[in-house]
């Protein structure tokens, strides 16, 4: 990495300062704007949520008095089998669209390598999926997936497959809104990986050439390993998002059939909106936080241990 | 191990001639190094030589056939960075079986060579160990083993030195010398250390704006310069310069015509020949000596400065107006006003332009 | 050899912005179709544009709305500076935030980090309820200033890990050299390290203004009137009666149209700011 040298060649000696801070006022200045809106914004409402969780109460009926049921929500939530069922669900939406995304992100990250005429625009043309508002993405697939008039299954039916229900049934959506979900977020992978990938010294893929090494050969042993730090924290935060997905499912299923494809995300929300209970919402919605606060924590800690090395 | 041949090989930038029309040919096993300022074409020439660069015009040939169109992987050649030459997120061992397991080599083979080159090399004990925690001595021997575990044609190495700290350069040097005379493979190794050029090269290539000075063994460019510009870039302290009259009575110094200069008659014919009436003398801070008494060459200096540098006393004198670096043995007595004898046998004489006078 | 090397990568962009733009080609396409088209098997590629989806979304024509509070002009202007606001906001702090968990390691930075992080992790569902109490309190709801805080405070944790990846990119000899000269640390940070992660800055503020300017969920509950964005104010116009499928695709239209804009305004640097060594070495 180069300094930028006319930067460097103008550094001399510095003119009288009036007053320089020490690092730790600095530190200390930078720091505490973010503290300070974390603590009231996320903090505070984290706090509350842990609270109305010992309550049964309703939103709705402020006159009631809340009662005080202790860990009554949560024995009543973790002894629902339906509860597990939709925790059940949304693992596997998160398998399902994490895979995706990062199978065909990093194959057009890999593909994005060289350099070539057109690549910058090309490049800013496959970020356009992210750009759309969410709720118009679930709609926008929700069409193209109807299986009587959407676009995919006449696709489907050109290779001489009969029309397939994908939103009705619960294994289909499952993979229908997971394709939704990647297609919204793989430029998110591709951005990143891109940004890896050109990160690697120049010399070490040329030690790579030498050596004999095809392409894919330097991909999956070199230039893979190598960003594997970056790609964790992409497949850190995607995770993070695939557990929270909400509005895909508004739009496309609406947890339907029944209840089949509610992510425990969607099922905080039918609880908390639909029937507004809400201290079991909340406390709903605390076991889903200890998920993802568990999830990362494992990745933080391995990603850590990696860094040490490269 | 194989013969390198380029043929007038040129390559372009643009409408900058990096390397112009070089012509070379290396001997099998031989050590050559490419020498040379920053910006002479001899990073360029070994990233032809590789493959990594592409070559405008002229050819390239291992043992006779040319490569100049092949990708660096059908070259066979093995190259060694100046910086990052090991995989930092493989262990040593790993970095030494890649190049084996990129061309498919079965893994008991692998076990084979690494435990042999493990010997040469002596990298036993650092084969577990990744490359981060690694001083920077260690790093380059585990790049060479890896460079040399596949039997390439040829060894290139770009400044592998110059990353190392200068303490444990010179012990590196003496280190590569032996492996590459025990491996015998042709090796290429560039860097603007001229010192390291002289203790490592069978010979020396002297590059210059993309062209060849000179090429000879480290001796021949120390004692036999082709011309001025080598005669400074080798040896350091650098060669003192003085200007000199061309009179009908012989040579004077140009600065003060009372001190006279002898030279050898080939060096006044080709200056006469040539319509010359100013030349330069050469002559080494080493070579300079200390004179008891008026003779021939004894010319008087005032001493301006002087220090202690390693085993050696380098001085500075004043001749005619000009500063004269001399180096002396340590117990060297220096007084204000000295005299300055300059052997003839180890003057050297250029044209103004550069080019050496007499035979060489 | 060569050959091959081309043929595999062009292949896979090929395919992949056929998947990645064809499904938005066919958004536009479908915003304009009347509901003939819409629904019609095979599906139409060529048919006689009707521009309702459009007129619904503008307010305009066959679609004069009624209960709207606030036009589309004003929620606009709305969106405009909440996003614009809330971006900045994010990625001053994220910057700064990033900047001294990069470079001071004191201690509990990695927890810190995680804390950072965290905030990410809450489904904004979970939270709704609370924040609409809270900002009822604050007389907060409906203001400018109220959803600028919440669009800083979504998007600050991204910001923060995205910039500190960044920091850790840069080696530290830059600020170094400043510091030896005499230089303050603010002014090498201001003049030093900046330019260097200037790529970085501007693809932090893309990612969030993506974020700010399509979210719908905290907007929708905290600004119902005068401080509508742009989606809650689309959404709210279209009419209740069944699916309008052209209008809400006339709506992702529109609301993509400035988000384009502004990575189409930021692109030398987002671009620049890829071909540093970003996020070298990860947390910690």
């Amino acid at each position: 990495m180069s300094i930028p040298q006319d930067e460097t060649a103008r550094v001399k000696r510095a003119p009288k300062q009036a007053r320089t801070l020490p690092d730790s006022w600095l530190c200390g200045l930078f720091l505490a704007p973010s503290g300070l809106i974390l603590a009231l914004m996320v903090f505070y409402p984290f706090f509350s949520l842990i609270y109305y969780s010992t309550l049964q109460f309703s939103m709705m009926r402020p006159r009631i008095e809340p009662v005080d049921v202790g860990l009554g929500n949560y024995v009543d939530l973790l002894n629902d089998n339906e509860i597990w069922q939709r925790f059940a669900f949304t693992g596997k939406f998160v398998l399902a669209t994490v895979l995706i995304q990062f199978t065909i992100g990093l194959a057009v990250a890999y593909a994005f390598q060289r350099n070539f005429k057109g690549r910058d625009f090309l490049f800013t043309l496959a970020l356009l999926p992210m750009m759309l508002c969410p709720i118009v993405v679930g709609f926008l697939w929700r069409y193209m997936f109807n299986s009587e008039w959407g676009v995919v299954n006449w696709l489907v039916s050109l290779v001489g497959i009969a029309k397939i229900d994908w939103l009705g049934r619960s294994e289909n959506a499952l993979w229908a809104v997971a394709v939704a979900d990647a297609w919204t977020w793989t430029p998110f992978v591709i951005l990143l990986a891109t940004a890896a990938f050109r990160g690697i010294p120049k010399d070490i893929k040329e030690s790579a050439e030498i050596d004999g090494a095809s392409p894919m050969f330097t991909f999956f042993r070199v230039t893979l390993p190598m960003s594997l730090p970056i790609l964790m924290i992409a497949l850190l935060l995607r995770l993070i998002d695939a557990f929270k997905q909400y509005d895909l499912f508004l739009a496309m299923t609406g947890g339907g059939p029944a209840s089949e494809t509610q992510t425990a995300a969607f099922a905080l929300g039918k609880i908390a909106f639909g029937y507004f209970h809400t201290g079991e919402a909340s406390a709903l919605a605390v076991i889903l936080l200890i998920v993802i606060m568990g999830l990362s924590m494992i990745f933080v800690r391995y990603l850590t241990r990696l860094s040490n090395r490269v | 191990m194989a013969k390198v041949e380029l043929d007038r090989l040129t390559v372009q930038f643009g409408d900058v001639a990096a390397v112009d029309g070089i012509s070379l040919v290396l001997n099998q096993g031989e050590f050559i190094v490419l020498l040379g300022p920053s910006g002479c074409g001899k990073t360029t020439a070994l990233r032809s030589i590789a493959g990594l660069q592409h070559a405008s015009s002229g050819e390239i040939r291992f043992d006779g056939k040319p490569v100049t169109g092949l990708s660096p992987a059908k070259r066979n050649v093995a190259m060694v960075f100046q910086f990052v030459s090991l995989y930092p997120h493989l262990t040593v061992r790993q970095n030494v079986a890649f190049p084996l397991r990129a061309k498919g080599v079965s893994s008991h083979e692998i076990g084979k060579k690494i435990e042999w080159i493990a010997k040469v090399f002596a990298i036993g004990d650092i084969l577990d160990r990744y490359p981060v925690g690694l001083p920077p001595g260690s790093r380059q021997k585990a790049a060479l083993a890896r460079a040399v575990v596949r039997d390439p044609d040829v060894l290139l190495l770009d400044e592998p030195l110059s990353a190392v700290d200068e303490q444990y350069r010179e012990e590196m040097r003496w280190e590569l010398r032996h492996l590459q005379k025990e491996l015998g493979i042709t090796t290429v190794h560039v860097t603007h250390d001229q010192r390291e050029a002289m203790s490592l090269a069978d010979r020396v290539v002297l590059m210059r704006a993309g062209r060849i000075v000179q090429v000879g063994p480290p001796a021949a460019l120390f004692n036999d310069p082709a011309d001025r510009f080598a005669a400074f870039f080798i040896g350091s302290p650098g060669m003192n310069f003085i200007d000199l009259t061309l009179a009908t009575d012989g040579l004077h110094v140009a600065a003060d015509q009372t001190l006279r200069v002898s030279a050898p008659n080939s060096v006044l014919e080709c200056a006469r020949a040539a319509g010359l009436n100013q030349i330069v003398l050469g002559i080494r801070p080493h070579m300079v000596e200390l004179a008891s008494e008026e003779g021939r060459g004894v010319l008087s200096a005032k001493l301006l400065d002087a220090a202690l540098v390693g085993r050696d006393l380098q001085a500075q004198f004043a001749l005619a107006g000009q500063a004269i670096n001399v180096v002396l043995p340590p117990e060297a007595e220096l007084r204000d006003e000295r005299r300055l004898r300059l052997p003839p046998a180890h003057c050297l004489f250029f044209a103004p332009d550069g080019t050496r006078l007499g035979e060489r | 050899m060569r050959r091959n090397a081309v043929l595999l990568p062009a292949l896979i962009i090929g395919v992949y912005l056929v998947f990645s733009t064809g499904p938005i080609i066919w958004l536009m396409l479908s915003s304009i179709k009347d509901r003939q088209d819409l629904f019609a098997w095979p599906p139409t590629v060529f048919f006689r544009p009707v521009w309702t989806g459009y007129e619904a979304v503008f307010g305009v024509g066959s679609a004069q709305n009624t209960a709207t509070a606030v036009g589309l002009y004003d929620s606009l202007v709305n969106s405009v500076v909440i996003s614009g606001f809330g971006t900045m906001f994010a990625v001053v702090l994220g910057t700064l935030g990033g900047y001294a968990t990069s470079r001071f390691r004191f201690p509990g930075h990695g927890d810190f980090m995680f804390f950072v992080l965290s905030t990410r992790m809450i489904p904004p569902v979970a939270v709704l309820v609370f924040y609409h109490m809270l900002y009822s309190r604050l007389h907060l709801t409906d203001t400018w200033l109220g959803l600028i805080l919440v669009t800083t405070f979504i998007n600050l944790g991204l910001a923060t890990w995205i910039m500190k990846g960044f920091f850790d990119g840069v080696p530290t000899e830059v600020e170094n050299i400043a510091l030896v000269n005499g230089y303050s640390r603010l002014f090498a940070f201001r003049r030093l390290v900046l330019p260097i992660v200037s790529g970085g800055i501007a693809a932090t503020a893309g990612f969030c203004f993506i974020v700010a300017w399509n979210e719908f969920a905290f907007s929708s509950i905290l600004a119902t009137t005068r401080a509508k964005t742009l989606p809650v104010k689309i959404s709210s116009a279209m009419g209740a009666t069944g699916i309008e499928w052209t209008q809400i695709f006339a709506a992702g239209v529109v609301l993509v149209v400035p988000v384009v804009i502004f990575f189409y305004l930021i692109r030398r640097y987002l671009l620049m700011g890829m071909t540093f060594g970003v996020l070298a070495k990860g947390p910690g």
